[in-house]
């Protein structure tokens, strides 16, 4: 029975016998000690690594699961003993070195201008490091900047205008995806980025510290020890500069992560409010107004546009954390792409809902009452007040909201909206009379006149005063669906009126369509005429 | 001085010549190399090919790009460069003219003995 170690030996997976792990250990460290001085040796030891781990992976689809001591000796014996090998590089290399030179003369203007073939950096998208498609991190290895700074302003983009989810969803379709590893690589290209430009120079103090390590014993110590002061010099710069960047990152990490959480909770708390005082008249409400068709439950529009808001400042929060916290454990992709779909349910959602509630209101109908007549003693003057109104009080008539829950005088839960407009008409009759006009919207020409006969309003006449409602009343499942009131007041001619001031939130501001009392009139006496009127105290004032 | 030693370096000496030779027609990764010039009995143990490629590469006579493997591991696939080929006709050339010096000198030796 033997012990196994696991290794990885190019990239590539293997069970290994301990035994046989320690021998091909000491091996690979015979052959990395023979290297290290001479020039390329840290790619001539992965290049060897990598024929291993091929003729390991040989091997294995010839035979069992496990490397043993055989198969490493049979490795040895084909790679050779360092010693075999180095005598040769060196040799070759005093041996070539001749004839090398005249030609890396002659053609020395060249060799500057010469690029690998593999340095050419192409567009993928890294799905290996995706939230999404891969399009931000393969952009990050095209431009050279960390996929997070592009994500975040995929972020900006998308929210700002749609159009950056467009150019998405084109990248996505038209760049492919990075499959194989030449592919990778050639995605990878060489950036020129601040965290590369660390890494190469983190590597070139390598090779110093290599070099001064291996040159130790025959250098003299002065040369060394100023190395040795340059290096130290340099790492503190190097060290540094990524504090101070590491300290931008934190800090814009920091603002995201209050913009995220201070959005979520707000829009949170705005939804709480709505919900238990719905009188609230706040931006969020508005907003929740506008999508309140009526037809679909209000705990649906609510969580819909919830999940709209925050889900989006989920992402930005969760960003701004992996800014702080770099070593976070990702949330993992299910829940992510579970959110992600739930967002685009959201948006979808919307869609339905504003087109259900264009479509709720897509037909306008009129109901109209039957005239009835006021009885007024013939000479007295008419006065006409509005009912005292605590639902939509008179200060803030034009601001408010134009519905609102109430219960009625029956107790039940009405629906109660303030439209409701005055309309004064002369007439020839010796009589005046009153006529009600309901409006209402509705999906079909048939709920539209459903709605409007539903509308409940009330006036009184009380000698010759007469008190409208400032409101019409409906049963809340019939909803919001625009309802207005119009009473038109037929008066006849020589009669003197009086409109109170409490009704000029409800006269119209010009007289058209054959009123004839407009806003400024209120307040005053005025005599009816044919088809207008004459103010009868308007200079006395 | 030992003959395996003057075998080994006479054998060094037309490596590079051997592996530039290999790669004049057509791009090949290292195990194909190998399989060539141990088929020719050139090497006799693989490891000496590697600081040999990398020196190659290194002067710009060969250049690399990475392919994957459909087992083990991506493979570097090493070609010509431009200026490769142009040294490879030069050793070319040299090769032919040190072939016919050696065989004329070693034809008289011989010829003198008899």
């Amino acid at each position: 029975m033997n012990k196994t170690v696991n290794i990885n030996l190019a990239g590539i997976f293997f069970h290994i016998d301990e035994d046989a792990y320690l021998k091909l250990q000491h091996y690979l460290d015979a052959i990395k000690e023979a290297f290290t001085t001479s020039e390329g040796g840290a790619e001539i030891i992965s290049d060897i690594e990598m024929r291993i781990a091929e003729l390991f992976d040989e091997h294995l689809k010839q035979t069992k699961q496990v490397i043993r001591i055989a198969e490493v000796d049979r490795i040895i014996g084909i790679m050779g003993q360092p010693e075999d090998y180095i005598l040769d590089a060196t040799d070759t290399e005093e041996d070539t070195a001749f004839e090398f030179e005249p030609f890396e003369n002659t053609k020395n203007t060249n060799t500057k201008q010469h690029t690998y073939t593999y340095n050419h950096k192409k567009l993928y998208r890294d799905t290996s490091n995706a939230y999404v498609a891969g399009v931000s991190s393969g952009l990050s290895h095209y431009i050279g900047i960390d996929a997070l700074w592009i994500r975040l302003a995929w972020l900006i983009l998308f929210s700002v205008a749609g159009g950056g989810l467009f150019v998405y969803i084109l990248l996505w379709i038209l760049v492919p995806e990075a499959k194989t590893t030449a592919e990778k690589i050639s995605m990878t290209g060489a950036p020129v980025n601040i965290s590369n430009i660390e890494k190469k120079i983190k590597d070139e103090f390598k090779n110093v510290s290599d070099t001064i390590n291996t040159a130790s014993n025959d250098i003299n110590e002065k040369t060394s020890s100023l190395q040795k002061i340059l290096r130290s010099f340099f790492l503190t710069l190097t060290e540094i500069v990524c504090f101070c960047f590491k300290l931008f990152s934190k800090f814009i990490g920091a603002i995201l992560i209050t913009v995220g959480i201070s959005a979520i909770f707000i829009s949170l708390i705005s939804l709480y409010k709505h919900n238990v005082f719905r009188g609230y008249s706040g931006t969020a409400s508005t907003v929740l107004n506008f999508f309140d068709s009526g037809d679909i439950p209000f705990w649906l529009t609510a969580s819909v546009l919830v999940l709209l808001v925050s889900i989006p400042f989920f992402f930005i929060f969760y960003l701004g954390l992996k800014l702080v916290v770099p070593n976070l454990k990702t949330i993992g992709n299910i829940p992510k792409i579970s959110l992600a779909s739930l967002w685009c349910l959201a948006i979808f959602g919307c869609v339905v809902i504003g087109l259900l509630k264009a479509s709720a209101h897509l037909f306008k109908e009129s109901y109209f009452e039957d005239t009835k007549i006021l009885s007024i003693p013939k000479n007295d003057t008419i006065y006409v007040r509005m009912a005292k109104n605590t639902l939509f009080p008179s200060k803030y008539h034009k601001v408010g909201q134009p519905y609102k829950l109430a219960y009625g005088e029956d107790e039940t839960l009405m629906l109660h909206s303030k439209d409701v407009g005055i309309v004064v008409k002369s007439t020839t009759d010796t009589v005046p009379s009153i006529s009600i006009r309901k409006n209402a919207r509705g999906r079909y020409h048939k709920t539209a006149l459903e709605n409007a006969k539903n509308l409940i309003y009330n006036y009184q006449l009380n000698g010759n005063t007469l008190t409208l409602d400032g409101y019409s009343k409906t049963r809340p499942n019939h909803g919001r669906n625009k309802q207005e009131i119009k009473v038109i007041l037929y008066l006849p001619e020589q009669r003197i009126v009086h409109f109170g001031r409490d009704t000029r939130h409800h006269l119209y501001k010009r007289a058209h369509r054959g009123n004839i009392v407009n806003v400024k009139k209120s307040n005053h006496y005025l005599k009816i005429l044919n088809d207008k009127v004459r103010c009868l105290d308007c200079y006395a004032k | 001085m030992k003959v395996e030693n003057t075998k080994a370096q006479m054998r060094k000496g037309v490596l590079e010549f051997c592996i530039l030779s290999v790669l004049k027609d057509n791009d090949a990764y290292v195990a194909e190399i190998l399989k060539t010039l141990k088929a020719a009995k050139l090497l006799v143990v693989e490891g000496t090919i590697y600081p040999l490629l990398t020196r190659l590469k290194n002067a710009e006579l060969l250049n690399y790009r990475w392919e994957e493997s459909t087992s083990g591991p991506p493979r570097k696939y090493y070609s010509l460069t431009e200026k490769g080929a142009v040294f490879l006709t030069e050793l070319d050339k040299t090769w032919n003219e040190l072939h016919t010096a050696v065989s004329i000198v070693t034809h008289q030796n011989t010829a003198k003995n008899e």
